[in-house]
């Protein structure tokens, strides 16, 4: 397989919603609960890679499942069989795995009944034809090294992949506001004493 | 016998400079949050007398009409002539209506008639600004239209869709809706009164100390002038849909929605930088987000939870935005004895209110001869 150039998919571009800032909160999050996670392996203990493989993956659903009750954008969708795991950033569905961009595994190349519920709920979101999935890489330590988004087509080849920058704060670029509009204030006039006059006329005939 | 032929009666037996007005004894009672049983104590009458005088079915001796005066802070002459623009029941918009007691409820409607009557009197002397207001009924269970018909109003007031407005009662004070800045301090189960009518009202409660909840008062108010003309408010629905013409009046959707993503996360700062732009409350702005679809239920509910829990609708939000008070009538009265030859002595005798009773219905008080005209000011 050819190795893909690192960052030919632009998100924002294809993906609205899928801001750095949005992207990075999440990589970063899947990363501290890797880099937690291994301090605890102990193989003296019985720990071995698919415990410890188990361990990340349900910690790292966890804190998705936490920042998705903190941020409006985020939210988890639900998934039968209950192992499956996928969250989705302003309703585009993405899953994330341990593994190299460029040969995700097997199991993370279907769609998902959740994906496909999703799409069908946000059909003016195109292009949803292809799947989306966050791949973390790890060091020969295990620590997480980089965190990708790959696009992934319908043969499971990876048509884009952009690496996540980790710990982008919130973008300093505010559009330009637009004036505040100032009222002027209402304007009460004295009548003139002609005017005045003829206001009165009719009171006093109807005295009379 | 009608109350229009009972009344003919009474004019032919008494004369046209002797006629007494039910309907004004009835104003002047609830003004004074009284009963009729209150009252008949009061002035040493029975309850059934009282209720006659009101119904216009029994001319009231001269010692009892001085009575019913000094009670209730009126010179007798204030109950011989009509009262052209009785506030009726189905031009007036409460605001908590449905939790507010009828007393109340009355108290405020003879207020904003006496009221009615201060302007009438002062029009004579004053080119007020004409009534204009857009009329653009809306389904009440649509929001579509909501949004449209508080855009529409934008419109045609020239009012871009692009921007928060500084001062929203200039808006209406401009469109010839008077606003009146001061329910009595003992009326707090109401946030607002307005009246649709010859004489465009809206009261504002001052004991609710803040500014940016008078913002969207006035709003919501203008919201019942626009869209329920003609007809009866107070449901949950018709409050429901006033409320969400104000949010859409003072923050259109499309640059709020805008504004609002430029954080990509929720956070209490951006709410509070929305706060100090479009000048509505944070409990305003969250709902707003939360209408539009911009915050989902549970960071909705989180979000409200965290306000309660700060108390802030009842000890009050921090960062109020400054308030324009209301402009018209006061400017109004301190015209008199300078730019027109009426004196606020002189509009109080024609009224026939007594300095008291004009103080609480005007917020102004009437100088005495060495003192020149003190305004009550406008506490923030």
């Amino acid at each position: 397989m050819l190795q893909r150039m690192a960052n030919d998919l632009n998100p924002t571009e294809k993906y609205p919603p899928l801001t750095d800032e949005r992207l990075s909160l999440i990589a970063s999050a899947l990363r501290e609960v890797r880099d937690t996670t291994l301090t605890l392996y102990d193989p003296l203990s019985g720990d071995n890679p698919w415990s410890h493989g188990c361990r990340v993956y349900a910690r790292s659903c966890f804190r998705v499942k936490q920042l998705a009750q903190r941020y409006a954008w985020l939210s988890v969708i639900e998934e039968e069989p209950k192992p499956i795991f996928t969250f989705a950033i302003e309703g585009i569905p993405i899953r994330f795995y341990r593994g190299s961009p460029e040969d995700p595994p097997a199991n993370y190349l279907v769609t998902t009944y959740g994906e496909l519920l999703q799409r069908q709920l946000f059909k003016d979101l195109r292009p949803l034809d292809k799947i989306l999935r966050i791949a973390v890489e790890t060091d020969r330590e295990g620590r997480a090294s980089t965190v990708k988004l790959v696009e992934l087509d319908e043969a499971g080849e990876a048509t884009g992949i952009y690496v996540i920058p980790f710990a982008v704060t919130p973008s300093k670029v505010v559009p330009i506001e637009s004036k505040p509009i100032e009222v002027e204030a209402p304007t009460v006039e004295p009548i003139g004493t002609e005017e005045q006059k003829k206001l009165e006329q009719p009171k006093r005939e109807q005295k009379k | 016998m009608t109350g229009s032929l009972a009344h003919d009666r009474l004019l032919w037996e008494a004369g046209p400079r002797d006629v007494f007005w039910g309907g004004r004894l009835q104003v002047a009672r609830e003004f004074k949050a009284l009963t009729q049983k209150e009252l008949s104590e009061a002035v040493a009458a029975s309850p059934a007398l009282v209720s006659l005088c009101e119904a216009s079915k029994k001319n009231p001796s001269r010692d009892l009409v001085e009575a019913f005066g000094s009670v209730l802070g009126f010179e007798p002459e204030f109950f011989y002539s009509e009262i052209k623009d009785v506030f009726r029941e189905e031009q007036c918009s409460f605001r908590h209506r449905r939790s507010s007691p009828e007393r109340i409820k009355n108290k405020i409607r003879a207020h904003a008639t006496l009221m009615g009557l201060v302007i009438e009197l002062l029009r004579s002397s004053f080119r007020f600004p004409s009534q204009d207001i857009p009329e653009v009924p809306a389904s009440l269970s649509s929001a579509e239209e909501i949004e449209a018909a508080a855009e529409k109003c934008r419109s045609y007031w020239k009012l871009s869709l692009d921007s928060p407005i500084m001062q929203v009662g200039r808006v209406l004070e401009r469109a010839g809706v008077i606003v009146v800045p001061h329910l009595s301090e003992e009326v707090r189960k109401v946030d607002a009164f307005s009246r649709c009518g010859p004489t465009a009202i809206i009261v504002l409660n001052q004991s609710i100390k803040s500014t940016s909840r008078w913002n969207f008062d006035i709003a919501h108010e203008c919201g019942h002038l626009v869209m329920h003309k003609g007809i009866h408010t107070g449901s949950l629905e018709t409050e429901a849909a006033a409320d969400r013409f104000a949010s859409a009046f003072l923050m259109p959707r499309n640059v709020f929605a805008r504004e609002f993503r430029t954080s990509p996360s929720f956070s209490w700062p951006h709410i509070f930088a929305l706060k100090r732009r479009w000048r509505t409350s944070a409990a305003a702005i969250v709902r707003r987000a939360y209408e539009l679809r911009l915050l989902g239920a549970v960071e909705y509910r989180k979000a409200y939870k965290y306000m309660a829990w700060k108390k802030w609708s009842t000890i009050g939000e921090p960062e109020e935005p400054s308030f324009q008070a209301p402009e018209l009538l006061v400017t109004a009265l301190n015209s008199l004895g300078t730019k027109v030859e009426m004196t606020l002595e002189a509009l109080r005798k024609e009224l026939h209110f007594t300095a008291e009773t004009f103080k609480e219905v005007t917020g102004v008080i009437v100088p005495s001869e060495s003192n020149k005209l003190r305004p009550i000011p406008f506490s923030h």
